[in-house]
């Protein structure tokens, strides 16, 4: 049916990167380039009562020496402005930037961050969101510590749980995770090249985001100011306000010496500075018949936001909409709460408010599960959403295949679970036992109510047939630049060598917001569609007239032009070049925008998303009962994604999500001890290792969305979000014991509760 | 940033020659743990004004089978512990050690020496060489000298090597008739993983009788050390009559009375009861298929 999507197609920029031709951020190099080091806070709360930069000046080899005092507006944010490009009178948390340099070396950079004093008076700080809800204002221009409060309303939970024969109450919690791209935060600031009054290169997720950024803080116009994307080692959502700091103060300190400079952060500076992944602590209450169908679900979560508030607003808001899991319950009362506190922000990170209450949600079905006598298995097939359902914020599912039970049983056949599920439910002897343990969910595509949804791409046709795109969504290794090519080579019927992706450029592409939320083969894919489709009609209309035919539907396949009836008309390149000689307009931009929705924040319900993914995870584990140690031996993972425009690359996607849950599973966790970070390096912080990785057994579901390119949805994030919860139920199957906390590592296997360091400050 | 000057030692002798001559000199082999610890500008790694890399010299790179020992040059490899015949023969459970340690590039470049010398309360080699009573060779221009593993080793990340000293060897004595051998380790992953707690157990067993037994566990004391109590605990014991889970718990408490409580204690008692009984059920279980 496809000659080019639905096919496991070769990245396009495979051979450079393995070939290390690929040019990452901090690989840049131009003339006269200096180098920029920035010094950070020496406690989590404090005043800065003087800074004194004279010394580090004075040292030869340094060109500049810059603080808040010399940023034009030193405050930014995408949803609100209030994350500090440079600490002026307040340090809000250890990773805030106080001063900065610009010098002919990093050796010399390094130097003269030493030569600067700065005088601290210590605040006592807040490290619990617990605490924060009640305490005075940690911004002293805020009202009080509340970041956002989001809520949603169903039926009425009062009644549910009075009707219900079988109530429980569980509290749950997680923990900061690090994003652990492997390539830390690197940009390169051009100061006055090609007419713009910064440009700025380097591993930037968000170039539109990071180009608002640097504009606001340069008091500058949009259009003065380039950011361009490079290749880039990892994101998972990690680089967009951090990436966006550095660049404001890269362009600050290029600007100010008239000199390109590079900034790069080591991996400790990085895990200092960049935000986590939201810590989460939940209260879950939920009421079911005895017959097992879920009546009422009463759930707050409130989210540790740390200094700035990031994208804690919208995190939490795909919280609230998606907290009940993908299940039909009557009356739900949701609240999601985020709070300022003096701990490292917390932002987007793939998944974004999903994992937390899946882990919850899907933990707490397993409870239920138990309480009631039947098994995990059924008490999801009961109550899961199907095609009409009404979920939780009230959305009629009638536009897409809701196929929950298909994912689910086909996840469990693939790994064996019912077999398995009896067998290790049985008394186990000895050190070694296993379970098994399954997450199912429901997720929004792309942005939902958060945000505008569109995208953009131009698609320039040349005169010898070649093509290239230009897109306002940007490769973040999850493979964009592919997908992309293969939609227009599909829709223009030619062969994907022909279609060159060039880099994000906020000069050129269209802006397109973000590429988040697995937003991007969807809204993104579309518009390049858009794109192909309005240059096809353009040639079409062009070669119509030029042969005299009747109609102008022509058809494109294998690099050629076909009249309707079959005949061969002319090949794409020649149709290209004859209708470039005949002026006829070969660039096109596509234009799309998700179809409508909206939310009601006062009642606290409406249609979040235009559609929605499904996913169901199945682990099975071996607890090493002596030790605590957990081995995640096979995992299935079965998700619909609509259409898979690459099949390969979407088993990449899989694997690498199972492996990141796992991570954030059995092992990852930030350690903060009153504001300070314990663990800044991968010797410290742990994450999976190949020899950790399970048995992955991918099923790609493929039910096309009538809104999606060719069908396709998301892949992304809906791979990360399952795994924790599911080894956290195989888990208890095999120990007899629930725990509630993540992550589930040696102590808490062993103990059943976490062990504090205590280490103190660094 | 830690500044230092660095040079390269052609041969044993320049390197030793270089030690005499200068204060202030780190010696690098594989570099696995100094240069991290230079990199993270840790106490251990300040003070000192020269790196002499003692890579190349290719006389400490050996394991040799001698009369009443096999002799590891300084520079070997946790690769070739874990390729050498020799070593696989009579100590497996120093290759089953070195098999856990790092990754494999790790493995190609961290030497024994730099292990032992680098004395970690977590090193993975020091359980299984004090077990099998291993002695270290130290050279100076003027002289060597030679002293148990044990007494070598002085503290956390501490060692009676003195400044002008480089470590050529060590010896580890062949074990008799009767033998059997474990190696037992907790990480938090499955490679790249620091001991969490490890263990080694050599012990001999005759007539069904437990002699000479050595039980040393890592990272569960301030530096690996032999647990005398628990051993006596079971020398001379018959082994139908010794209870694994029992000895275990012995071994925790020996922990406990050395180190007074700390935070990770509560993990620690449990999982090191753990691979104490899981080291003797193997054992007994081995001696048994010999019989
Ligand atoms: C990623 C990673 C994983 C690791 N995993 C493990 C693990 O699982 N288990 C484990 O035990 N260790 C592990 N290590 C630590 C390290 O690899 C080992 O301790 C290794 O054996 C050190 O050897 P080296 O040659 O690299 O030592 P170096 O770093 O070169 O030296 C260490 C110290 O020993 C001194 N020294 C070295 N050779 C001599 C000599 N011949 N005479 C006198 N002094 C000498 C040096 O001066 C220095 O003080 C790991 C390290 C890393 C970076």
């Amino acid at each position: 049916m496809f000659s080019t999507v639905n096919k496991p197609a070769e990245r396009v920029d495979a051979y450079e990167k393995v070939t290390g031709r690929a040019k990452y951020g901090a690989d840049l190099q131009f003339a006269g380039m200096l180098y920029g080091k920035v010094l950070r806070a020496k406690h989590p709360s404090a005043r800065i009562k003087s800074i004194n930069v004279e010394k580090a000046r004075a040292i030869p080899g340094v060109w500049a020496v810059m603080t808040a005092q010399d940023v034009p507006c030193n405050e930014i944010g995408v949803i609100i402005q209030d994350q500090q490009v440079l600490a002026k009178e307040r340090i809000y948390y250890i990773g805030d930037g106080v001063a900065m340099v610009a010098a002919e070396s990093l050796e010399i950079a390094s130097k003269a961050l030493e030569a600067i004093e700065v005088e601290y008076e210590e605040i006592e700080g807040i490290f619990d969101p617990l605490l924060s809800k009640n305490s005075d204002p940690i911004q002293p221009e805020r009202a009080s510590n509340e970041v956002v409060h989001h809520k949603l309303r169903k039926g009425n939970v009062e009644e549910g749980f009075a009707g219900s024969d079988v109530i429980i109450e569980r509290e749950y919690e997680t923990q900061f995770v690090e994003h652990s791209y492997i390539e830390p935060e690197a940009v390169v600031a051009v100061p006055h090249e090609n007419g713009s009054l910064v440009t700025v290169y380097g591993s930037v997720q968000n170039v539109f985001a990071t180009r608002d950024a640097v504009a606001r803080c340069l008091k500058a116009d949009l259009s003065k100011v380039r950011v361009v994307q490079n290749h880039i080692g990892g994101s998972f959502g990690g680089k967009d306000e951090v990436v966006s700091a550095m660049a404001c103060r890269a362009a600050l300190l290029a600007l100010k010496t008239s000199r390109p400079l590079k900034m790069v952060n080591t991996r400790e500076e990085s895990i200092l500075e960049s935000y986590k992944r939201h810590p989460y602590k939940m209260k879950y209450k939920v009421g079911a018949t005895k017959d097992g169908k879920l009546v009422a679900m009463e759930i707050e979560a409130i989210a540790d936001g740390g200094a700035y508030a990031c994208q804690t607003p919208f995190v939490t808001w795909r919280s609230v909409v998606q907290a009940t899991g993908p299940y039909e319950v009557p009356n739900v009362k949701t609240d999601t709460y985020g709070y300022y506190t003096n701990n490292v922000y917390t932002g987007a990170m793939r998944g974004y408010g999903s994992p937390q209450v899946i882990f919850a949600n899907e933990s707490l079905m397993d409870e239920l599960a138990q309480e009631l006598g039947i098994t995990p298995f059924e008490i999801r097939l009961k109550n899961i959403l199907k095609n009409g359902s009404v979920t939780a914020s009230g959305q009629k599912l009638d536009r897409h295949e809701v196929s929950l039970a298909e994912v689910l049983k086909k996840a469990a056949e693939a790994i064996g679970y019912e077999e398995k599920y009896r067998e290790y439910s049985k008394p186990q002897r000895g050190d070694k036992r296993r379970g098994i343990g399954m997450a199912i969910s429901f997720r929004g595509c792309s942005l939902g109510a958060e945000a505008v949804d569109g995208a953009g791409t131009v698609l320039s046709i040349q005169k010898d047939g070649s093509v290239y795109l230009y897109s306002g969504l940007a490769e973040n290794g999850q493979g964009l630049k592919t997908a992309f090519c293969q939609i227009a080579a599909e829709e223009l019927g030619i062969e994907m060598k022909h279609i060159t992706f060039l880099e994000a450029n906020t000069l050129i592409s269209p802006d397109s917001g973000s590429t988040v939320a697995s937003r991007s083969t969807l809204v993104g894919g579309n518009s390049v569609m858009r794109a192909a489709e309005s240059a096809k009609r353009a040639l079409s209309r062009f070669l119509a007239k030029e042969f005299g035919l009747p109609s102008s539907d022509l058809v494109f396949k294998e690099n050629w032009i076909y009249t309707p009836d079959g005949k061969k008309l002319i090949s794409f390149a020649e149709a290209a070049n004859k209708a470039f000689w005949a002026g006829v307009q070969l660039s096109h931009v596509g234009w799309y925008v998700a179809p409508s929705i909206h939310w009601d924040e006062e009642e606290g319900r409406g249609n979040p998303y235009f559609t929605y993914v499904y996913g169901c995870q199945i682990a099975e584990v071996e607890v090493d009962m002596g030790t605590g140690e957990v081995t995640v031996l096979n995992m299935a993972a079965a998700h619909d994604v609509g259409r898979a425009i690459n099949p390969e690359m979407l088993k990449g996607q899989i694997y690498g999500g199972v492996m990141m849950g796992l991570g954030y599973g059995i092992m990852e966790e930030v350690e903060t001890d009153e504001g300070y970070i314990a663990n800044t390096n991968f010797d410290e912080y742990i994450i999976p290792t190949s020899k950790d990785m399970p048995n992955i057994i991918p099923i790609i579901v493929e039910n096309p969305d009538p809104d999606g390119p060719f069908g396709a949805k998301s892949i992304g994030e809906p791979t990360l979000e399952l795994g924790a919860a599911a080894i956290a139920n195989a888990i208890a199957q095999a120990t007899g014991r629930r725990i509630r906390s993540l992550p589930l590592n040696l102590e808490r296997v062993l103990l059943g509760h976490p062990l504090r360091k205590g280490r103190g400050k660094k | 940033m830690i500044d230092y000057e660095f040079f390269k030692a052609p041969s044993l002798k320049e390197a030793l020659e270089f030690l005499g001559s200068h204060e202030g000199v780190k010696a690098i082999a594989g570099g696995t743990d100094l240069l991290v610890d230079i990199r993270k500008e840790n106490a251990r790694a300040k003070g000192f004004k020269y790196l002499l890399d003692i890579s190349g010299l290719k006389e400490l790179k050996f394991i040799e089978e001698r009369k009443d020992c096999v002799a590891i040059g300084a520079l070997s490899t946790h690769t070739m512990l874990v390729e050498s015949l020799v070593i696989n023969k009579h100590f497996p459970l120093l290759a089953s050690a070195a098999k856990t340690i790092g990754s494999t590039q790790i493995r190609n470049r961290g030497t024994v020496g730099g292990n032992i010398n680098n004395a970690s309360p977590a090193a993975d080699l020091l359980p299984p060489l004090i077990a099998l009573k291993a002695h270290v060779k130290l050279r100076t221009l003027n002289g060597e000298r030679k002293l148990p593993l044990d007494e070598f080793l002085a503290g956390p990340y501490r060692t009676n090597r003195q400044s002008d000293e480089i470590m050529t060897e060590v010896c580890v004595p062949l074990l008799g008739e009767g033998y059997f051998t474990n190696f037992q380790k907790i990480g938090r992953r499955k490679a790249m993983n620091i001991a969490r707690l490890n263990l080694a157990v050599v012990l001999g067993i005759k007539d069904d009788t437990v002699f000479d037994p050595r039980i040393v566990p890592g990272a569960a004391t301030a530096y690996p050390i032999r647990f005398g109590k628990t051993e006596e605990a079971i020398s001379g014991k018959r082994i139908g009559d010794i209870d694994p889970a029992e000895i275990g718990e012995r071994a925790s408490e020996e922990m406990i009375s050395t180190t007074g409580i700390r935070w990770s204690t509560p993990y620690k008692r449990i999982a090191l009861a753990s691979l104490v009984k899981r080291a003797l059920e193997t054992i007994f279980r081995e001696a048994k298929a010999d019989e």
